[in-house]
Order: C-alpha cells, then structure tokens, then sequence
C-alpha cells in the first residue's frame, strides 16, 4: 500500500454544508420553523406511503425470512389477528378488575373519562423503528382516518405507546419501551402513583415515585393514571409488576413493570381518539 | 457526472431507500437493524473523492431524515463529515485491495453511528447514547461491509458513462492544476478503483 501526498481538500464545501446541516437542525429546534420540516416530512412520507405499503405487502415475507420467520404469510395474519382476540379479551378481564374498583369510587365522586368508553381506529403495523435509535412502530392509519399526533395506541392486551408523528396515510408509534417515555400509572386499592419508563428494546420499565413500603405483589396490574395533564387516559392497563425490592437506603420501591402488550410482535392495534389537554 | 449519470444515482438511491424502509428495517439483530443509506455516500466518498461524497451525504442524509424521528438534519450533519473524510482518505491512498471497500465502508459506518449518536446526547437526546449502542454499531458496520461489493457495483454502473465523458474531456486532463486538475484527478481514482474492483 502506497501512502501519497494528499491532494488539495475541498474544505470550503465541507465547511458550507457542514454549516447548512447544523442551520437545519437549529431550525428544527426552533418552534416558529418546525412545523415547516414537520409538514416536509409529512408529504414525504405520504408520497412514500404507497411505494411502502405496496412493496411491504409484495416483499414481507423476504423480510421476515430474513428476520427468522419463514412461511409467515396468512399463517402469520391469522396469528396475529387470534392474538389480538385473546389479548383483547385479556385487556377487557384486567379492565374489568380495574372498573370494579372505579365504581366503588364512582359512588362517592363525579364520573371520570375511562379509555374504554374512547373511540379507536384500527391500525396494521407497517414497519419497525426507521431508525436504531428510536423505539417506534409505523402504522398505516394518518391523519385522514382521524390520527393524530399524541395520541395513545393500546393493543388487545394494553398499552403501546402514544403517536409522535402524523401523515395523511401512515403515523409512527413512540413504544412505552423506548429511553424517552414515560406513563404516569396507578394501582393497588389506595391508587397509589407511580412513573414507568421505558429502559429499552425488549426490557421492562422501571417504575419510580413509589415510596418504599407500599403494598405490592407480583403479577399485579399497573394503569394509566390520568391525573391532570397526564399524556394518557386513566385505565388503560400498562403492565404486570414483575419484582419489586427496595435497595439499602432507598427513598423509592425499585419496581420492574412487565408490558402487557407484546411490543416485539405487534400487528394489530387501535388508536383511542384521545388529545391529551393543552 | 452528467444529467443521465445523476438521473440513474437518483434512482438507485430512491431503490436503496425503498429496501431499506421494506426489508432491512425489519432484519433486526440484538434490537438493531442494517442502514444502507449511510453506505451510499460513503461509496461516493471512495470512488469520487471528498468534495462529492460530502455532497452525497448531504443529500442523502436529508432524505434520510425525512424518514427519521430523530432530529432532523442530524443524519445529513454526520453523514456529510463522514462521506468528506471517507474521501480524503481514500485519495490519500492506492490501494487496490479486494477487501478495502468492505473494510472502509464498516469503519466508516462505526464512525458515523458513535457521531451520531454522541450529537444526539449532545442536542438533548441522551437515550441515544445507550448501552445498545454496541450492538448498533457492530450490526450497521458488519452489514454495511456486506453490502459495500454490491452497492459499490450499483454506484458505479449508475455514474459509469458520467465518469467515462468526464475522462474524455481535453480541459481537464491537461492540467493538474485547480478544481478541474482535482477533479479529473478524482476521476481517474475513480476509473482506477473501479477497474482493481473489476479484476478483483
């Protein structure tokens, strides 16, 4: 291997688009320019949407040949759809626990907003996270079928996560799992308060604020909570707590919530037409 | 390279977005996926030189943000730098090894996933620095070496008759001197890569 003198560097053009690429991204911080890129995005992502959805329904099985998966096809639809029945029956079970303990509150209160009583859309998942570092799903419901931006997604089972992006045809999904979510959630009797956040692909979330010695068991459902400027509606199931153990000295139970929903086999979902209060 | 040379790039880059969006995205490893987008301005970068594999990452790293829930330009900011220094150094080289292309297109790729994920934290996003990281940069890279023969036959057939017309102009190669020395410089890099590529 020869080492040769290095030619003259086009600095200049380094620099320029270095400069227009981090103009860009100020641009996208700044919240009087952002809907501008957002809107770009979105028409992208619509001129996009039928070159995706045909060739995913063209070339799905390649990929999930590739991604371990063969013959999947019709056996694989029909799959998901008998999961998502029984994950809804699931959900309406665990609701139901959740409901009889509302009741019982509702005789002394007004009625609250529950997310069973909430519209939905039903959605297919198109594709998985576009980018590595982001938790997200991509579904073919947008804005035209009534989707949009923060709004929550549940499967048969619970919840998924909420939509952070909105086109005409299709809208990505933020999963609970993902580094940068975060669910305000509810349980035991005394409706005591918690906060679960996604730790990552396939992990489950850590739940914080709860004050050590709180009444737990394993295998008990944690729901959303609702309170005042919550992202979420109240109810929705989130998770099972998987174990729970205050560290020597603790301020705070460490609890470690199981998703209910099956967050790496999604096909089927529903988004509850809910916006989250200004 | 000329309009029919950009038109055929073009379209090679819109056929790699449409694989990548329908089936790479969906060959997850360790909770990570191939990114052959970044592999393309990279290929540039080797064949063409600096100044046109920063353009390349520009270009195709804004489309790629389009895509991305990350903020954008951040793909386009890092993709730039990488497909800039890919050039600088591989015109600072004649190395007609089989395995260079493989080799250069996985470093390249490490490089560019560690920057941007490491810009990421810095513009408030630290979950991008997460302990996945690894197995993010290992799958991007190992892909990204696999797919670097092909990709690099794709880019070359696509910017082949651009680079032949560009040989056979008398202005630039009669000078060394100033952009059009460079850039007919780049060129026969360019054709000489190729060729080893060829034989190999």
């Amino acid at each position: 291997m020869a080492i040769l003198k290095r030619p003259r560097r086009p600095r200049r053009t380094l620099m320029l688009l270095m400069l227009a690429a981090v103009t860009i991204v100020t641009l996208y911080y700044r919240s009087g320019t952002r809907h501008v890129i957002e809107s770009m995005k979105s028409g992208a992502r619509d001129a996009f949407a039928p070159v995706q959805s045909g060739v995913e329904s063209w070339l799905r099985p390649v990929g999930n040949f590739f991604d371990g998966a063969v013959h999947y096809g019709t056996l694989a639809s029909s799959v998901g759809r008998l999961r998502s029945e029984n994950g809804s029956l699931e959900r309406r079970y665990i609701e139901s626990v959740d409901v009889r303990r509302k009741l019982k509150a509702l005789l002394r209160q007004e009625h609250l907003p529950w997310s069973g009583s909430l519209p939905s859309v039903m959605a297919e998942v198109i594709a998985g996270a576009t980018s590595n570092f982001e938790l997200t799903v991509v579904i073919d419901k947008g804005r035209r079928q009534g989707v949009d931006v923060g709004m929550p997604v549940v499967s048969g089972a619970g919840l998924v996560g909420r939509v952070i992006e909105a086109s005409a045809s299709s809208s990505t999904v933020l999963l609970i799992t993902d580094p940068t979510s975060s669910v305000g959630v509810r349980f035991g009797a005394a409706g005591v308060l918690g906060v679960a956040e996604g730790t990552g692909a396939s992990r489950p979330l850590a739940v914080d604020f709860v004050p050590p010695g709180t009444a737990l068991r394993k295998g008990e459902v944690m729901f959303t909570s609702g309170l005042q400027h919550a992202i979420f509606p109240p109810g929705i199931p989130v998770g099972r707590v998987a174990s729970f153990k205050v560290a020597p000295g603790g301020v705070q139970e460490h609890i470690v919530l199981k998703p209910l929903a099956s967050l790496s086999r999604l096909q089927y979902v529903s988004i509850l037409e809910w916006q989250p209060p200004p | 390279m000329n309009l029919l040379g950009k038109f055929r790039l073009a379209l090679l880059v819109l056929l790699i977005l449409t694989i990548q969006r329908t089936i790479l995205d969906g060959v997850v490893v360790h909770h990570a996926h191939p990114d052959a987008m970044v592999l393309i301005p990279i290929v540039i970068a080797y064949l063409y030189g600096p100044e046109k594999g920063a353009v390349a990452g520009f270009a195709i790293g804004l489309l790629s943000d389009l895509f991305l829930a990350t903020p954008f330009g951040l793909t386009a900011l890092t993709l730039t730098a990488t497909a800039y220094y890919v050039g600088v150094i591989k015109s600072s080289t004649r190395a007609s090894l089989w395995w260079l292309p493989a080799l250069v297109a996985a470093a390249a790729s490490s490089v560019q996933v560690v920057f941007f994920a490491l810009l990421g934290a810095i513009l408030g996003q630290p979950a991008m620095l997460q302990d996945n990281l690894a197995a993010i940069v290992i799958v991007v890279a190992v892909a990204n070496g696999v797919l670097a023969a092909p990709v690099l036959r794709a880019v070359s057939w696509a910017t082949a008759s651009s680079a032949a017309s560009e040989r056979s102009r008398p202005a630039l190669g009669s000078s060394e001197a100033g952009s059009g020395g460079r850039s007919a410089a780049i060129t026969r890099s360019a054709a000489t890569t190729r060729s080893s590529w060829r034989s190999n």
